[in-house]
């Protein structure tokens, strides 16, 4: 009697292996989604402490400024006192002046040169080793958030790139996953099939199989 | 009841058995869902509790900044009204108009002393003393608290959302699980039935157990009292600090009060034992307390122990290797200190502080100069040559006091220090060039 077409399926024994290759391929997508998700999990940490060292980033940039600022507003005060001191000098050693005018102008001069002694050494010692200029303060602002930052390791940078990789591996081992969800879908069929089309499917899903794996080891597990 | 009757009946029980594991399979798959669902709501809470409290801690911080600010004006108006009074009574000649004058500016310079909190003798942005540090550090209590909050919850939304990640993993995997068994409905033969079955079976109660750790994982509030107790305690090691680094390194206040920081952090430990950022600062304060002893300077145990836990916390990792390097390198564990320098090293790879600190140690290490150490010392060189002028200049001095300190301290490494110190000071040289 001659075969009927559903007689031309799989037999018992490549029934059971494709089985078996259904199983292995199944519990591979089930290892690739962990694996992921583990990479998340490493994604989340590296953002959380990219996160921190930000916050804790702007927070030392800002005490920088407000510190300059005090430095600034210190800096009006001595310009101020050391414009006084010239003139009053000025004119107690120009002669004009009286006796009494005279001592008082000079009184006057040593008062101010005093306070602008006194509050000059408030400023910060960066920005007058620069001249006090604004280009000073931009320099001592510079080498404040590059000393802050070395000291502190305040950089986020590293974190946020290794974020980016363990994202960029969660995405990879998940879209493996569901590529190996497919090939053991293409199994199943070479599994179920009562025509000679299983040999396709199986081939398929095999080639799949052996790619989504191959694929996987490359990408690779490590968070 | 014929073979033929038994047989049907069994396929029957399988296919029964089969439905009501499938049923079992999904209802676990839906509970999991569930609580996937709740666990975002608590993760929309955290985001916004991150935000709020990111508002909280800016305006605190710009409060903090126009106290301190408002106290420096008064310090230097205060300073500098003494110097006047000072200088005029030095010209007091008897004129009633310098005497006016003199008075006017006595009245300003107490006007000023009276808004100060510290006098005329500080200025809080120049000083060093525990007095000015401490002054700062309580005026920034309110940021440090809501910059901890911030993070705590930050720390907190991250937690969350990794749940809600495996939860929506453990659910993708159950489906695998459900399609394994419920394959089996649609194969023939036996022997691939069996392995369907029991391959579905086994994925759906690993993924189970995994889903059960995952559901049960317990993510904590932030803790007002430990955040209190962690942001005193950095208050104290910081003014502590400050009063060592202003040279009363043996002093006995300074160490007291380091102690009492210690204090602090420990019940901060206690109330939350994943609190990494207090156990870095427990070991910073335990690393001073060994370098301060007045029995002799040596690297602390405990300080080794709290960076390695603040380490697997996952707080400022690259940090506490680096740290965690030199107390190794104190305690005598070179093998120890250069695995930890060289983690530091791969985690900030241009930072030259590490490189210094895994330059340092690789000579310390071995009697003459190794290739490792001449290869990481021309690291150094070539790090250092990337950076500013100034901030170059300050790290080779920290480095080049390092030594001294190292010789001071450790007679068996005096040698050593003097080759490594050589070697720091020729590339010194060489970039001043």
């Amino acid at each position: 009697m001659p075969a009927t077409r559903a007689d031309r399926g799989p037999g018992p024994r490549p029934r059971l292996t494709i089985a078996i290759l259904i199983a292995v391929t199944s519990v591979l997508a089930g290892f690739a989604t962990w694996r992921s998700d583990v990479a998340d999990r490493a994604r989340s940490d590296a953002l959380n402490a990219a996160d921190v060292q930000t916050r804790q980033r702007q927070g030392v940039i800002e005490e920088i400024d407000a510190d300059l600022n005090d430095s600034r507003i210190t800096l009006v005060r001595v310009r101020v006192d050391d414009r006084r001191a010239r003139a009053l000098g000025a004119e107690a050693r120009s002669g004009r002046l009286t006796g009494d005018t005279g001592r008082r102008a000079r009184a006057l001069t040593a008062g101010y040169t005093a306070m602008a002694s006194v509050i000059r050494e408030r400023i910060d010692p960066d920005v007058l080793a620069g001249g006090a200029t604004p280009r000073a303060f931009k320099r001592a602002r510079d080498l404040h958030i590059e000393t802050a930052l070395a000291r502190a390791d305040l950089d986020p940078t590293p974190e946020i790139k290794q974020a980016a990789d363990h994202n960029r591996r969660a995405d990879d081992l998940r879209e493996l996953g569901v590529a190996a969800l497919v090939a053991a879908l293409v199994l199943t069929c070479a599994e179920v099939s009562r025509t000679g089309w299983y040999r396709l499917f199986l081939a398929v899903g095999i080639l799949g199989v052996l790619v989504t794996t191959a694929l996987m080891i490359s990408v690779g597990f490590g968070a | 009841m014929s073979a033929e009757a038994h047989d049907t009946s069994a396929s029957r029980r399988t296919k029964q058995a089969v439905a009501v594991l499938l049923m079992v399979v999904t209802v676990i798959g839906g509970v999991f869902g569930v609580i996937a669902e709740r666990t975002s709501d608590q993760h929309v809470d955290a985001t916004r509790a991150v935000e709020v409290t990111s508002v909280r801690m800016l305006d605190e911080r710009s409060r903090a900044a126009g106290r301190i600010s408002a106290e420096q004006q008064a310090e230097n108006t205060a300073a500098e009204q003494r110097a006047n009074v000072k200088a005029l009574t030095r010209r007091d000649t008897g004129s009633l108009d310098l005497q006016v004058e003199r008075r006017g500016a006595l009245e300003a310079a107490r006007g000023a002393e009276e808004s100060s909190k510290l006098g005329p003798q500080h200025s809080v942005l120049r000083d060093t003393s525990a007095v000015a540090e401490r002054f700062k550090q309580q005026e920034r209590r309110g940021y440090r608290t809501a910059f901890e909050f911030a993070n705590a919850y930050d720390k907190q939304k991250g937690q969350l959302s990794e749940k809600v990640d495996s939860l929506l993993a453990v659910t993708a995997v159950l489906a695998i699980g459900v399609f394994l068994i419920g394959l089996t409905l649609a194969v023939g033969t036996p022997s691939a039935r069996k392995v369907l079955l029991g391959t579905g079976i086994a994925l759906s109660l690993v993924v189970t157990v995994w889903g059960v750790i995952v559901a049960s994982e317990r993510i904590q509030d932030p803790s007002a009292p430990a955040i209190d107790a962690y942001v005193r305690g950095q208050e104290l090691r910081r003014a502590a600090f400050a009063e060592i680094s202003g040279g009363a390194e043996r002093d006995p206040h300074a160490r007291a009060l380091m102690r009492t920081a210690i204090g602090h952090f420990n019940v901060a430990i206690r109330i939350r034992p994943n609190y990494g950022a207090a156990y870095a600062s427990r070991a910073i304060a335990e690393t001073v307390l060994g370098f301060t002893d007045p029995k002799g300077s040596h690297g602390s145990r405990e300080a080794r122990d709290d960076y390695q836990r603040a380490y697997d916390l996952g707080y400022e990792r690259a940090l506490m290797l680096n740290n965690l390097a030199v107390t190794e390198l104190r305690l005598g564990d070179y093998p120890a200190a250069i695995k930890a320098a060289r983690g530091a090293v791969a985690l900030r790879p241009k930072l030259s502080n590490y490189i210094e600190t895994l330059t340092s140690v690789l000579r310390y290490r071995s009697e003459q100069p190794t290739p490792a150490y001449r290869a990481s010392l021309a690291r150094l060189r070539a790090a250092w040559s990337r950076t500013s002028t100034q901030r170059r200049t300050q790290e080779m001095i920290r480095a080049i006091e390092e030594t001294h300190e190292i010789e001071e301290q450790d007679p068996r490494l005096a040698a050593k220090a003097r080759s490594y110190r050589a070697d720091l000071r020729r590339i010194q040289e060489e970039l001043a060039q």
